[in-house]
């Protein structure tokens, strides 16, 4: 079923009310959360224009699939970026 | 893609088919879109690890505040190309014409204030290479982040103009043929690959600007 015009413009309050409470957020500190909050609210914006406006909720379940792998391969090579990273120090190693 | 909504091509047996087709597609390139801003995201990721504190400095030399009329810029000019979509599906060409209009000008508007941004760096002496200054403690690593602030938004502004062109095309085309039928699909896959350029800003804006601790 198509969304009403009444639920873009509700997508888009949505989408200005995340952006004003990201940069609320960006003005405090949460010791050490801040970021983890700014992309939380960053992927819930991603994921309302994802469905609402680039219609993926009455898409067919191949582009469902396309659209998945996309993101999937991305947080692979997010995760192997991070495990690099992260245990580098776990082997002391000169000039590191 | 079909240039017409009302006209099924003669590889598909019907409409729900070829727009499956037209998504599909797009979506693929979607996909390969996702993998090349992924590349830059892993880059920072890795980088703001590294560095994190000459990144927050990096975060707080930026402009919150038109970082942030930005995004609303963005998030309208989104709503204006879905109601540009909707008024296609529902055959009303001049709504079209208009909304698209509107998210184009959006568009200019986002390119200038990015513009401005960038002449502020230019003014400040903080865009990357020879010219760099930075009195503060962590220069080479501030450099880096100004790297990926300008690689990242550059790269961002260029979809964008992209858009703005291909938005253009569009309402020139349709203003010169109103008799004709009305690219629909095209307008459609228009549509998602603006929608993608705003999910892109969506994570920019946080990470470049809002990361401030």
């Amino acid at each position: 079923m198509k969304p009403s015009r009444k639920v873009f413009y509700r997508v888009f309050g949505v989408m200005i009310f995340l952006t004003l409470a990201s940069m609320g957020i960006s003005l405090l500190n949460f010791k050490g959360i801040n970021m983890y909050l700014l992309l939380t609210f960053a992927c819930i914006q991603a994921c309302v224009v994802l469905f609402y406006y680039m219609d993926l909720r009455s898409s067919s379940h191949l582009t469902w699939i396309v659209a998945g792998v996309g993101f999937f391969w991305l947080g692979i090579l997010m995760v192997l970026v991070m495990s690099d990273v992260l245990s580098r120090n776990w082997i002391p190693t000169p000039g590191w | 893609l079909s240039n017409s909504s009302s006209v099924v091509a003669h590889q598909f047996d019907d409409h729900v088919q070829q727009r499956d087709a037209n998504y599909l597609g797009m979506w693929i390139f979607l996909v390969t879109e996702i993998m090349f801003f992924g590349g830059l995201f892993a880059g920072y990721t890795l980088y703001r690890s590294m560095y994190p504190e000459a990144f927050a400095e990096g975060s707080r030399h930026l402009s919150m505040a038109l970082g942030g009329i930005n995004t609303a810029l963005l998030a309208l000019s989104t709503l204006m190309v879905t109601l540009a979509v909707e008024s296609a599906r529902e055959e009303k060409p001049r709504a079209v014409c208009k909304f698209l209009s509107y998210a184009m000008i959006l568009g200019v508007i986002f390119l200038s204030i990015k513009f401005l941004e960038y002449y502020q760096k230019w003014q400040e002496n903080l865009v990357p290479g020879a010219q760099f200054q930075y009195q503060g403690t962590q220069p080479h690593e501030l450099q880096l982040f100004y790297s990926f602030y300008f690689v990242m938004t550059s790269i961002h502004a260029l979809h964008l103009l992209i858009g703005i062109f291909i938005i253009g095309g569009l309402v020139i085309w349709m203003g010169r043929r109103p008799d004709k039928a009305r690219p629909n699909a095209f307008i459609e896959m228009t549509g998602l690959y603006w929608h993608f350029v705003d999910i892109i800003w969506i994570f920019i804006f946080p990470l470049l600007y809002l990361a401030r601790q």
